[in-house]
């Protein structure tokens, strides 16, 4: 063998021609049309990078910048490189996975350890501010003023001012940081509602303008000696003083006129009186393992879990298998060349699989009604679909195996063709009855190329959340635990308990995301080795 | 402004029921006679619904949340559970599926509105925003308050206001806050938004110069004012709505309303804390 036409790069360069260089054409691509393709694609991919550089720049985000750009490097390097040939089948795949499954694995993670919520969606800072700008009521007394908002000097970046005018009495005011003066009536020209609209010294803004500065407007306050002078829109201001306010000293929140004080609870998010009451505005805070041990040691929960996890893996299971036995046996009879009017039954089998699921699941769900409902017209009967469970159950996978056998159908009208006819014929030969051909040859070969498709659609049924909830809502609920249906599986119990009673609770759903993401992990982990172990048949 | 009113079929039914057994009975009379195939389309849904329940709630005796002297609802005084609501239920349980078939798990906010205007029945229990549908049929129809038990309490429908509210960190706070406070509350702008959405008005400048050409928007606002309740909106009531609904969806169709509703009244209690 001639080692010299053997070349330590990958490339399958012939002896003779050029050493390859960095560049479009580099890993061997000469045909016009894959050089533009090229091109076009590299060209998106640094249109996207610059148009994502300016909001980080802007934003100041350094390390979000530096991933930006060696993101983009290292796509060019691949893309242009002579070598690195499995990089490039390899790096959109990947860069897909990291941004659309690790990352929000990793953010739902972090999420499960706090109480993130309702009531707990900010900072601390953001909760002090809150509860100090709820309370602040208007000074008993005092007049409401008409606002005039101007500047003194440039209108982009000069000290804020308000130019007031006392309604009843039509005198001018002027506001700084420094307090409340009157303003003399020279120095004003006033409109007929006694609004100011011109005073010497300041520069009265326009409407564009206040709004660019709203930041500072919303922040900017007039000492008096009884609270400030806020405004309330662009021609308001009243003089109002908070009812509570935040003492950095004792970490808590005073309350002027009763004394009450609330403290700051750290581990909860809240602040707490005495009594045991909080206050409405709390914060995020980092809460350890509380949110899974609230899973595994509440009583209402655990009650109904096993039950809803059993049959959450019935249902999977039963969904799997029914849209497969279906589509495996509608392929097998479609399967004959001679069989006319094929591609007819084929289009009618699909058409299903083309209609929104959602919007066929609602309307699935009417036809169930007891007493409008197309089911129990055609049949005569008076069932109550969705009052008991079983019932419900039936509901349930029905639908599911309308929508699913088509899938299924295709995918084994595709594997059954790909088994070469041969092997059945020598079996046919052999003497085997049709029955045990099938069990032996074409379904375990069948198996292999359907098999991944068989756990993913295990993986996607396990948290088929449309499917339960737009049907049947959960299922027939006993009276006295209203929370868990008939026929919930996890991820609507999930549901219901995380957004349905009090509020938003994201760091509890985060966590018991986190035990279903991990039942199907270890599922699908079982069922893939042994599609391995299938392989060795062949 | 929205609540719950009783709309009517004036071909089918010419004169306004002044109480519910008045309505129920005019329902099975125009039943008997093959005229319509549902005595009132009184939306229950599979899971029931503790907003369009209320007025024969409150009409039966039963609160959902007691108030303090200065107006507020109480979180602490829950009505679900305690005798008086547990007789309301009763009352419901009786025109429910086991008793007069008059409510109905399969009637839901679904089909109510093609029940009612394909004449399947002549009664319709719903809101003010039914009117943009009702334009576009052709049906006569007048609008009157949900009728009280004989005997029984003023049916109170709860009564919602549509609000705005500014975004504490919104980008432009400040027009923001000048378009509520100072252009939102003019009566040209409720008009406006009126054309757009007929809804009832919470400006009553507004609702007496829609009154002029839309009598029955007057209606409406008139039987809110009249006997509503406003819908209490503490942070007790989320814990209300899914296990008062899932109750009333079971004593509707036949459960025991007494062991049903105290059972509710323990779940929204355990909630609320």
């Amino acid at each position: 063998m001639a080692h010299s036409e053997v070349l330590d790069d990958r490339t399958s360069v012939q002896p003779g021609r050029k050493p390859p260089r960095f560049g479009l054409g580099a890993d061997g691509t000469s045909s016009p049309a894959g050089l533009i393709g090229k091109i076009v694609a590299l060209g998106i991919v640094a249109a996207i990078a610059v148009w994502a550089a300016f909001p980080l720049i802007d934003k100041k985000n350094w390390i979000g910048l530096a991933i930006l750009v060696l993101v983009t490097a290292l796509v060019f390097y691949v893309y242009l490189s002579p070598r690195l040939i499995p990089a490039k089948y390899l790096i959109p795949g990947t860069l897909f996975l990291i941004v659309f499954q690790i990352i929000p694995v990793l953010y739902t993670i972090s999420t499960a350890f706090t109480n993130f919520g309702d009531a707990h969606r900010g900072s601390k800072q953001d909760a002090v501010q809150a509860v100090e700008g709820a309370s602040v009521k208007q000074v008993p007394g005092s007049t409401v003023y008409t606002l005039s908002l101007a500047t003194e000097g440039d209108p982009a970046s000069g000290d804020i001012a308000f130019l007031l005018t006392d309604p009843a009495t039509k005198k001018a005011f002027v506001g700084t940081a420094d307090g409340l003066a009157e303003l003399p009536a020279g120095d004003v020209q006033q409109g007929p509602t006694g609004k100011i609209t011109q005073a010497s010294g300041y520069t009265i803004l326009t409407v564009g303008q206040a709004n660019a500065r709203t930041q500072d407007i919303s922040a900017f306050s007039v000492p008096t000696d009884k609270g400030a002078i806020k405004s309330q829109g662009l021609s308001r201001a009243f003089e109002g003083s908070p009812q509570q306010s935040y003492d950095e000293g004792c970490d808590c929140i005073k309350d002027v006129a009763t004394g009450k004080t609330w403290t700051a609870d750290n581990s909860n998010g809240f602040f707490v009186n005495s009594a045991g009451e909080n206050l409405a505005q709390g914060w995020q805070v980092n809460v350890g393992l509380r949110n899974f041990a609230d899973v595994l040691t509440n009583d209402t929960i655990r009650s109904s879990f096993l039950r809803i996890l059993v049959w959450n893996f019935a249902f999977a299971i039963g969904v799997v298998g029914l849209t497969f036995a279906l589509g495996l046996l509608v392929a097998m009879v479609l399967n004959k060349e001679e069989l006319r009017g094929q591609r007819l039954y084929r289009s009618l089998i699909i058409l299903p699989y083309a209609m929104p699921a959602v919007a066929m699941m609602l309307v699935w769900r009417d036809m169930f009604n007891t007493d409008f409902g197309l089911i129990n017209r055609l049949l005569g009967a008076n069932i109550n679909w969705f009052g008991t469970t079983a019932s419900s159950m039936f509901a349930v996978l029905l639908v599911q195996l309308w929508l699913g056998y088509n899938y299924m159908f295709l995918v084994c009208t595709g594997a059954l063709q790909s088994i070469p006819a041969d092997l059945s014929e020598a079996a046919q030969v052999d003497g085997a009855k049709p029955f045990h051909a099938f069990r032996t040859i074409t379904f375990p070969l069948l198996l292999i190329a359907v098999g991944p498709l068989l756990i993913a659609s295990f993986a996607y049924n396990f948290n088929n959340f449309t499917g339960i909830f737009l049907v049947s809502e959960g299922g027939p609920f006993p009276p006295d635990n209203p929370q868990a249906g008939g026929t919930d599986i996890l991820i609507t119990y999930t549901y219901r308990l995380a957004f349905g009673g009090a509020g938003a609770q994201y760091g509890f759903a985060a966590a018991i995301s986190i035990f279903i993401f991990l039942i199907v992990a270890i599922v699908s982990i079982i069922g893939f080795r042994r599609t391995h172990a299938l392989e060795e048949i062949n | 402004m929205n609540n719950i009113v009783l709309f009517r079929n004036t071909d089918l039914a010419p004169e306004a029921p002044k109480t519910f057994e008045d309505m129920v009975a005019k329902g099975k009379e125009l039943k008997a006679a093959g005229k319509v195939s549902e005595i009132v389309a009184y939306p229950v849904g599979p899971v029931g619904d503790p907003y369009y329940i209320n007025p024969l709630y409150t009409s039966g005796g039963g609160y959902v949340f007691g108030t303090l002297p200065n107006g507020d609802y109480n979180p602490k005084d829950l009505g679900v559970g305690k005798p008086e609501s547990v007789q309301a239920y009763q009352k419901i349980s009786a025109l429910g599926e086991k008793g007069q078939g008059v409510l109905k798990r399969s009637i839901t906010t679904d089909n109510m509105f093609s029940l009612f205007s394909g004449k399947k029945t002549a009664f319709l229990i719903s809101g003010p925003w039914q009117f943009a549908d009702l334009k576009k049929t052709s049906l006569k129809y007048d609008v009157s308050p949900v009728p009280q038990f004989a005997g029984g309490k003023p049916a109170q429908p709860f009564i919602t206001v549509d609000a705005a509210y500014v975004a504490s960190k919104g980008k432009n706070k400040a027009l923001a806050q000048e378009f509520v406070t100072n252009y939102w509350s003019r009566p040209e702008v409720a008009l406006a938004m009126f054309k757009v959405n007929p809804n009832v008005p919470a400006l009553k400048a507004a609702v007496a110069q829609i009154k002029q050409t839309d009598p029955l928007v007057g209606k409406v606002a008139e039987a809110g004012t009249a006997n509503g309740q406003i819908m209490p909106s503490i942070p007790a009531m989320a814990a209300v709505w899914s296990p008062l609904g899932k109750a009333e969806a079971a004593v509707v169709g036949g459960a025991d309303p007494s062991s049903t509703i105290t059972a509710a009244g323990k779940a929204i209690a355990a909630q609320i804390k």
